[in-house]
């Protein structure tokens, strides 16, 4: 097992290696930061060149990269070109918030998506599943804007119950995450079902039947029980992927979240932030796998890892 | 966003062995939900295949004198336009129904080139493990980790936008977490007596992957599949929400559903009647996905 | 057991079912505002749509997002009214020496917010440092200054390398505003960025990157104190959650409603729309080195087949002003009695007939593709362009590439959308950038005379010399139909009755010192 768990974090360093030459090269295949950086102004073309020299793009792209990997290896992420502030910094404050968004949305979804789960597993094939699966689609079938927009509607607009936006306290975190929830949770009934489905119909809850036990009691304490091992890891796999994809409702609800850091600095083309976010929500993101991946091992016997 | 071709990998399930197409169309009468599916995802396919006979009016032609008209039967409502008109005019039912076109094209074909890619790969690092595992999933996992947006703005940045750049992205973003899936299905596979035997008496590794392995990951393959169709039209919707959009005249249900963004409180149908479209199919497909699964997978026959 | 399942699944599908249906009615249901999230007294909140700068440092960006909020903190030493007229600030006056030294005489006994006092120490400190700095995006608007002389405490003289006819303008810009030079010294660049000390009435006392930023009054202001004891700003980038914010009280003042949002602001009680022309404008550019439309005829019966009119009325819901060139009507260069193109679809056939152009031929029309109204302009142009027989292929593109790469290398199809602030409201920058042989927009154009004229007007201070220049381009842009000059687009503005003394500034910067609340 440790073997295991080195050799595969020896392999992150060559995954990280080939995420950050693929994002070195391809954020400035496809533009430079200085008319971001000077927008408003209708630069001259001189005006472009000084600054791109000054900000050292038209250096070699193998002496950029090689400023670039030595900056890391001494965990210095260098300075945003476009605000001039350290990159570091810049990013922790927004993973933070993207973390607490992530976190109300996965309870969300769970709270959702266990109780049509089991309905539709129960009720197989019935009309009440096809309802119930129908109605937990709803957060993947519209668009989260439009979610999220409807949600401020009801809730905010209407019924006063929560401020439309911002990031003060716990009253506006409530409609983020509900809107986040209802995205995950069509996939999680989903889930939730199969694996009722398949722990109902399996060997010891037949017995647990046979020796009595009540419906309900069979359901709640054996079947979900089980079913749940699978949507647990399901949820690690899906939260290193959440934290660099909820930008379209940070925008909406302007949280200050990672996710629009990263669409702003792609936007700007701005380098250094690019460079930086990706490289650390891919380790992030590498290392939940590697627990999800140790935890398959655990929950299933028959997967051997390691040699 | 990017979140969502995570989704794919959550299955973990138990091996599958292979069904007859008798036993499919027995159980389908019996289900439901697999009927319902089976009606929607028909109907798609007739407005998609038929779009020109029964859609009313030319979905590119429109009038901006009649732009944001209401559905017929509210106040202010056009007969003419029985869903209303987009903000250029155009009338909403007939872009919905030519709609069904593109939006199908992108789904199907995108999810498509994933398994394409995806499924070889998830085999043959399942089934071979050691460094072809490591190598292959290893590239899975930059396609993971890198984000979404920045990829989609690459691609569409350096080869232009149009249908089958999008195509491209959604279908090249998705492969990695069909592998994934796959990979893990072998994984249990490999482990089974007959497999096994079939590899101690001399099977080919082509063999075993072709004549046991493949059969028993279908299953699986479709029921991801199904949900990225739905996933993947969305992803169009999101993108053209952030700029990376087709060329608005054509109707897409993607483009659509963004064009009404600016019109939710003002003229709500702009994008309700194509997100209903939208969803209808993603349930439809998602009915026969499973309903499929379940029929395959013999834990689950009642 | 099983009636209950049912109750319950249908509850929650009228629940979400709901969401569609309740919507709509919602827009109207609400007309009085909820006191529940609004502000504490005396409070101002804004919803900002441009976004945090990320560093509050004047040097440090050319974003409007910056001006909008750091006019109020900083000061220059001359400023532009909303009216766009140049002002004393923190110079009481100013005087050409010679074409290329200018005299300021500084206003005694500012202090900046920490304390520190204001005088020639600060001026030269503050040119010396964006001067010192390539990689500011500020300092090359400055280049025109070699040197700053301090004569005494409170007289500068600036040394020009060469003559700038805008530079009194451009003083008024961010990069010109005054910094405290003890306050940096001791704090650095950085910390100066997140905790900005200037001598506007406004300080900065609390900054939440991509949230919210709090301004206090400063009570100490030369100008006397403002009357806003405090104002939260609110970085909102969307602007559906902007009027919905307006809906429920959350925001005194909303920034930017597009058009489609407008009849919003005038259905809620207590809010007042405010739209005003801004110096951004709108044109279909026509790139002339890409057959047909190196043929005049050609440019000309496109100009004659978009309804510019119908434009402005039915998409932007008549909130912006007709153009006759590249420019707002504001613009020094403007010639007022120059009218665009009609609209006469029956011309542009003629037209198109007579360059011997086959019914049928197909354009490419590419546009940002993040700018949702103009997405609708776009379409409705290519309708009207195939009403005239020509198909048109429409391309929304990446902002970034599109403006980086596209435009600059000639690859953005037959027609592009192009917008343009024009900030420094003097046609020069404009006219220079897109008309003049080899400059970054549009490198192929080129046309001797209007490149000759630009030369004429760059090297003379008379003003009057300079307009007569300008007027004889707009006369050759117009007759060579280069471009389809769409509209100048309004600044729409939502600002609740209580708040007075409020003027929606057309270039965004927001001068909140004499704002009150009621």
């Amino acid at each position: 097992m440790i073997r295991y768990i080195l050799r595969r974090l020896f392999h992150t360093v060559f995954v990280l290696f080939g995420i950050s030459l693929i994002v070195f090269v391809t954020v400035r295949l496809t533009g430079n930061p200085v008319a971001a950086m000077l927008q408003g102004s209708n630069p001259s073309v001189q005006a472009m060149a000084s600054l791109e020299k000054a900000l050292g793009l038209n250096q070699p792209y193998i002496v950029q990269y090689w400023i670039f990997i030595k900056g890391i290896a001494t965990l210095n992420f260098g300075t945003s070109f476009v605000t001039g502030q350290p990159v570091l910094p810049m990013i922790w404050s927004r993973l933070g918030a993207t973390a607490l968004l992530a976190i109300g949305g996965i309870v969300v979804g769970v709270l959702i998506a266990i109780p049509v789960g089991i309905l539709s597993a129960i009720r197989y094939g019935t009309i009440l599943d096809v309802l119930g699966r129908g109605i937990s689609l709803l957060g993947i079938s519209f668009p989260n804007y439009w979610l999220a927009t409807m949600l401020i509607l009801i809730f905010s607009v209407d019924l006063h119950w929560f401020p439309v936006a911002g990031s003060e306290g716990f009253s506006s975190l409530v409609l983020p995450s509900f809107t986040l929830g209802f995205i995950l949770a069509g996939i999680l009934a989903r889930l939730v079902r199969t694996s009722m489905l398949e722990t109902l119909g399996s060997q010891y809850i037949v017995t647990a039947r046979a020796k009595g036990l009540t419906r309900w009691r069979v359901i709640i304490v054996h079947a979900l029980r089980n079913a749940l091992l699978p949507t647990i890891t399901f949820m690690g796999i899906q939260f290193g992927g959440l934290l660099g994809g909820v930008v379209i409702l940070e925008e909406v609800f302007s949280w200050p979240g990672i996710g629009r850091l990263v669409l702003t600095a792609v936007n700007e083309r701005d380098y250094p932030v690019v460079q930086a976010s990706v490289l650390l929500l891919s380790f992030l993101y590498i290392m939940v796998n590697l627990v999800v991946d140790l935890s398959y091992a655990f929950l299933d016997p028959r997967i051997r890892i390691g040699d | 966003m990017s979140s969502i071709p995570e989704a794919q990998r959550s299955v973990l399930s138990t091996p599958h062995v292979p069904s007859r197409f008798s036993r499919v169309l027995r159980n389908l009468l019996g289900n439901q939900g697999g009927l319902t599916g089976v009606f929607l995802v028909t109907l798609v396919f007739v407005c998609a295949i038929f779009a020109p006979w029964i859609s009313p009016h030319d979905p590119t032609a429109g009038n901006i004198l009649n732009r944001l008209d209401p559905p017929a039967w509210m106040a202010g409502g056009n007969p003419t336009f029985p869903l209303g008109t987009d903000p250029v005019g155009r009338d909403l039912l007939s872009r919905i129904i030519f709609g069904s076109r593109i939006s199908l094209y992108i789904g199907l074909l995108s999810t498509l080139l994933s398994v394409i890619i995806g499924l070889p790969a998830g085999l043959l690092a399942g089934y071979f493990g050691g460094l072809v595992d490591d190598v292959i999933m290893r590239i899975a996992d930059v396609f993971f980790a890198f984000p979404f947006i920045l990829f989609a703005i690459l691609v569409l940045a350096l080869f232009g936008p149009g249908v089958n750049n999008l195509v491209l992205v959604l279908g090249i973003s998705g492969w990695a977490g069909l592998a994934r899936v796959v990979r893990s299905q072998v994984l249990v596979l490999k482990e089974l007596d007959y497999v096994k035997a079939a590899s101690t008496y001399g099977a080919t590794p082509g063999g075993v992957i072709l004549r046991h392995l493949l059969p028993n990951v279908w299953g699986i393959v479709l029921v991801v599949s199904t949900l990225n169709i739905g996933i993947n039209i969305l992803l169009t919707s999101a993108l053209s929400f952030l700029g990376l959009g087709l060329d608005p005249i054509i109707p897409d249900w993607g483009g659509m559903i963004a064009s009404g963004q600016l019109y939710m409180t003002t003229a709500w149908w702009v994008d309700a009647f194509p997100g209903i479209a939208l969803m209808l199919t993603v349930l439809g497909f998602n009915l026969v996905g499973d309903w499929i699964r379940d029929v395959v997978d013999p834990t689950m026959s009642r | 057991m099983k009636r209950k399942i049912w109750a319950s699944l249908v509850a929650t599908g009228a629940t979400v079912f709901g969401l569609t249906s309740l919507a709509p009615l919602s827009a109207e249901a609400q007309s009085q505002v909820h006191p529940r999230f609004a502000a504490p007294h005396g409070q101002l909140v804004i919803a900002d749509a441009l976004g945090d700068p990320g560093n509050w440092d004047p040097i440090a960006t050319f974003a409007i997002s910056w001006g909008e909020i750091g006019s109020n903190i900083f000061d220059g030493l001359v400023q532009r009214t909303p009216e766009m007229k140049i002002e004393p600030d923190l110079a009481t006056s100013w005087k050409y020496l010679t074409p290329k030294s200018l005299e300021f005489t500084l206003r005694k006994g500012v202090k900046f917010q920490d304390g520190e006092p204001f005088d020639a120490t600060a001026v030269a400190f503050t040119f010396n440092r964006l001067l010192a700095d390539k990689s500011s995006p500020q300092y090359s608007n400055y280049t025109a200054i070699s040197s700053v002389q301090i004569v005494n405490p409170y007289k500068v003289v600036l040394h020009l390398n060469s003559v700038d006819p805008v530079l009194i303008t451009k003083l008024a810009g961010y990069g010109a505003m005054i910094v405290p030079p003890k306050y940096i010294q001791l704090h650095g660049s950085t910390y100066f960025g997140n905790h900005p000390i200037g001598t506007g009435p406004f300080q900065m006392v609390s900054y939440k990157k991509d949230s919210s930023i709090l301004l206090v009054a400063n009570t100490h202001y030369w100008a006397g104190p403002p009357k806003l004891a405090s104002v939260l700003v609110k970085f909102v980038p969307d602007a559906n959650t902007r009027i919905q914010m307006m809906q429920t009280g959350e925001a005194n003042i909303i920034e930017t409603i597009p058009p489609s949002l407008t009849s919003e602001v005038t259905a809620q009680s207590g809010y007042s729309l405010d739209a005003t022309g801004s110096p951004t404008v709108y044109e279909i550019r026509l790139d002339t080195a890409l057959p047909p439309m190196n043929n005049v005829l050609v440019r000309q019966a496109i100009n004659y087949a978009v309804d510019k009119n119908a434009i402005i009325q039915k998409i932007l819901n008549g909130y912006g002003q007709p153009i006759s060139t590249f420019q707002g009507n504001l613009s020094f260069g403007n010639d007022p009695a120059m009218s665009n193109y009609p609209y006469d679809p029956k011309k542009a056939q003629a037209l198109l007939k007579k360059a011997g152009i086959k019914p049928g031929t197909t354009l490419t029309f590419d546009y940002d593709g993040s700018d949702a109204t103009f997405a609708e302009v776009a379409q409705a142009a290519a309708e009207e362009l195939q009403q005239v027989g020509l198909n048109v292929k429409l391309q929304p593109e990446d902002t970034n590439t599109f403006y980086n790469t596209l435009i600059p290398k000639e690859k953005a199809g037959q027609m592009y959308e192009f917008a343009w602030g024009g900030w420094t409201l003097d046609f020069d920058n404009t006219a220079y950038l897109l008309y003049h042989k080899g400059q970054f927009w549009d490198p192929d154009f080129g046309n001797a005379t209007i490149d000759a004229l630009l030369t004429k007007e760059r090297s003379t201070n008379d003003q009057a010399v300079r307009q007569q220049a300008f007027f004889k381009i707009d006369a050759i842009l117009h007759q060579q139909a280069v471009e389809v000059p769409l509209y100048q687009a309004d600044t729409i503005w939502a600002v609740q009755k209580t708040v007075k003394g409020w003027v929606t500034p057309p270039d965004e910067r927001m001068d909140l010192w004499g704002v009150s609340l009621q």
